[in-house]
């Protein structure tokens, strides 16, 4: 098990060196000169000398390899380089931003959990059912309405309307109800349609008739034998899910102003702030590497054909 | 005569007016061993499936009985009928493997199994699974109780499914092709383990299969089955021996023997679902068949004290 986690972190190295060679060339070629955006913001004047000047200043005028070569020794060093809007570390910047990510992850991932997986189970063993038909009609419109609208809409009548919850976050608790059930909706309604497929699925194999000839209670079917078997989509369905809310999500967290790590990235680059996206996309691909790994682990875990050739091979 | 176990009276069973089951009347005696014969359609397996009441969603009994030592089974609520199944009346199926499910082991087969009817302790259930499985021959059932379904052969699986199924010590199990999927020789075993069954626990055994020389190993009585009814019925040696019903003979004689191929086959196909026929249901097919046949629907009639069929010709039963 160990040797298999140490192999599969081995596999990170090439991944992020392919990712930031790529990232770093869009960048290089991005029409826009980060020193004029520089001068400008400094209030400075722009002329080919001092242009010149602030480019070598900020190591634009060496070769795209040496300035590629640079920014990875730095990164062994645990220096990501400095922002070049603010001036500050991309490692502060990065590692203030995170923990406004991993919470409202986390509160989004926890509720779609709790709610999802009873009303999946419920709409599936209830299939063609009233309630079945509507939990599918409701799934299906709440799926399809985009996080945006969602968001403006929770702002109009919580916010607005209601004043229950504050229009413009704070970063406190309460604050993060309105962005955790934004993001929460349509993952839940996508993941109750998935779940009540694969519960459908399971319940038509042939152990579970197998289990009801003897007699076996439906409880003990449904929990620890179809429910289990469908943890393997769930936990696909969670591993791209994680990935995704870890990046941050710009779109919900500039409507609510919450100073995540997508509001982050969507600013810089706007102002072409290379060593944020840089360090961005770094965290992205650990990101993913990681939950791939973890949702592979899981896998093996719940299921003992991959488990037990493992072993054997 | 042996106390009655179950009685099938009259059963007809269907979808939107298509009948599968068209009016079967059985009874079987405890400790009896009944083998039901028939081609793939004709009802068998949708048989049994109402006894044990788990037919396919679609599928309703339309009329007739069926109790079981006594109790009308299809009276039962579904709790009550979940209750029964396991403890008193159990199933075998023929897929093993499918049948069992793949992410856990044997011994949580048997755990829920029996934690399902009875409060037992874990170490003591597994213990009885252990022994129930060293009575009926199987080597090592430790090992198995510890392995996975796919760890283990198809001869095996099947094996521990029949073990699973009387782990409750049911007195009536049903098997649907119980040894359809199995080579000749793991066909032996697992025959041999359910006539152990018989022995040691005193179960009376229902089994369905098209396989016809399982059943003259193993059945004291033989029924066979064609377009949902049963057309011959009794002892094993009378019916085997001296088949009455064109249909019983034209079955035994297309059993290829080992020396050729096939010998001769059964020209044309049953009746299709919903087709129903005036007469009797085998008559297109029949080379005996006469005009009565068309019209009149022929009864089970008593040809000696232990053997019927529902033939109208009146030869007598062939020595074959």
């Amino acid at each position: 098990m160990l040797k298999y986690i140490y192999r599969r972190a081995l596999q990170l190295i090439p991944i992020l060196i392919g990712i930031t060679i790529i990232n770093f060339g869009i960048m290089y070629l991005s029409p826009s000169d980060p020193a004029e955006r520089e001068l400008v913001l400094r209030g400075m004047m722009v002329s080919q000398e001092t242009l010149a000047a602030m480019r070598a200043d900020m190591g634009l005028d060496q070769p795209f390899w040496i300035q590629y070569g640079r920014w990875v020794k730095n990164l062994f060093k645990g220096d990501l380089g400095t922002s070049f809007a603010s001036g500050r570390p991309v490692m502060v910047e990065i590692g203030e931003c995170l923990p406004y990510t991993l919470s409202l992850a986390a509160t989004a991932i926890i509720m779609t959990m709790v709610v999802s997986i009873p009303l999946g189970l419920l709409s599936a063993v209830r299939q063609n059912g009233i309630l079945d038909y509507l939990i599918r009609v409701l799934t299906f419109v709440g799926g399809t309405m985009p996080g945006f609208l969602v968001g403006l809409l929770l702002i109009y009548v919580f916010g607005l309307r209601l004043k229950w919850q504050p229009v413009i976050s704070d970063g406190s608790w309460s604050s993060m109800v309105l962005p955790t059930i934004t993001l929460a909706l349509a993952m839940t309604c996508k993941y109750i349609r998935q779940i009540r497929a694969a519960i459908l699925e399971e319940l038509d194999k042939e152990y579970v008739w197998g289990a009801r000839a003897r007699g076996v209670k439906e409880k003990y079917i449904l929990y620890r034998n179809v429910l289990k078997n469908s943890m393997l989509t769930i936990i696909t369905l969670l591993g791209i899910s994680i990935g995704y809310l870890l990046g941050g999500t710009a779109i919900v967290e500039i409507i609510f102003t919450w100073p995540g790590m997508g509001k982050l990235v969507m600013e810089a680059i706007n102002m072409r702030d290379y060593p944020i996206v840089q360090g961005y996309v770094i965290w992205m691909a650990v990101i993913f590497v990681s939950v791939n790994l973890i949702t592979d682990l899981s896998y093996r875990l719940l299921n003992p054909r991959i488990r037990l050739s493992e072993e054997v091979a | 005569m042996a106390e009655e176990l179950l009685k099938i009276t009259d059963l007809k069973v269907g979808t939107r007016g298509l009948e599968i089951v068209k009016g079967l009347t059985l009874s079987m005696r405890k400790g009896e061993i009944l083998g039901l014969a028939g081609e793939s359609g004709c009802g068998k397996s949708t048989l049994i499936k109402s006894v044990i009441r788990l037919l396919a969603p679609g599928l309703a009994i339309t009329s007739g009985s069926i109790t079981f030592d006594g109790i009308d089974l299809l009276g039962l609520s579904s709790e009550n009928a979940r209750k029964l199944r396991g403890r008193r009346l159990t199933l075998v199926s023929q897929n093993a493997v499918e049948a069992l499910n793949d992410t856990r082991t044997i011994g949580s087969h048997f755990l829920e199994t029996m934690k399902s009817h009875v409060k037992i302790e874990k170490k003591k259930a597994l213990r009885e699974a252990a022994d129930l499985m060293a009575s009926l021959d199987l080597s090592d059932p430790e090992r198995i109780l510890a392995s996975y379904p796919f760890e283990l052969s198809g001869g095996m699986n099947q094996r521990v499914l029949i073990a699973l199924a009387m782990v409750m010590r049911p007195e009536l199990m049903l098997a649907d092709e119980p040894t359809s999927a199995l080579d000749a020789a793991v066909q032996a075993q697992a025959v041999s383990e359910m006539i152990k069954l018989r022995e040691k626990y005193g179960a009376a055994i229902l089994i369905v299969t098209h396989n016809l020389g399982v059943l003259a190993h193993m059945a004291e009585t033989v029924g066979v089955m064609y377009s949902g009814l049963l057309v011959e019925y009794g002892q094993n040696q009378a019916v085997m021996g001296r088949p009455a019903h064109p249909y019983t003979q034209a079955l035994i004689a297309a059993v290829p023997d080992l020396q050729g191929q096939m010998k001769d086959t059964i020209e044309g196909s049953p009746p299709s679902l919903g087709e129903i026929l005036p007469g009797c249901d085998f008559s297109p097919r029949c080379q005996f068949a006469q005009e009565v046949c068309q019209n009149v629907k022929p009864e089970l009639r008593k040809l000696s004290p232990d053997h019927y069929a529902a033939c109208h010709l009146d030869f007598k039963p062939l020595d074959s």
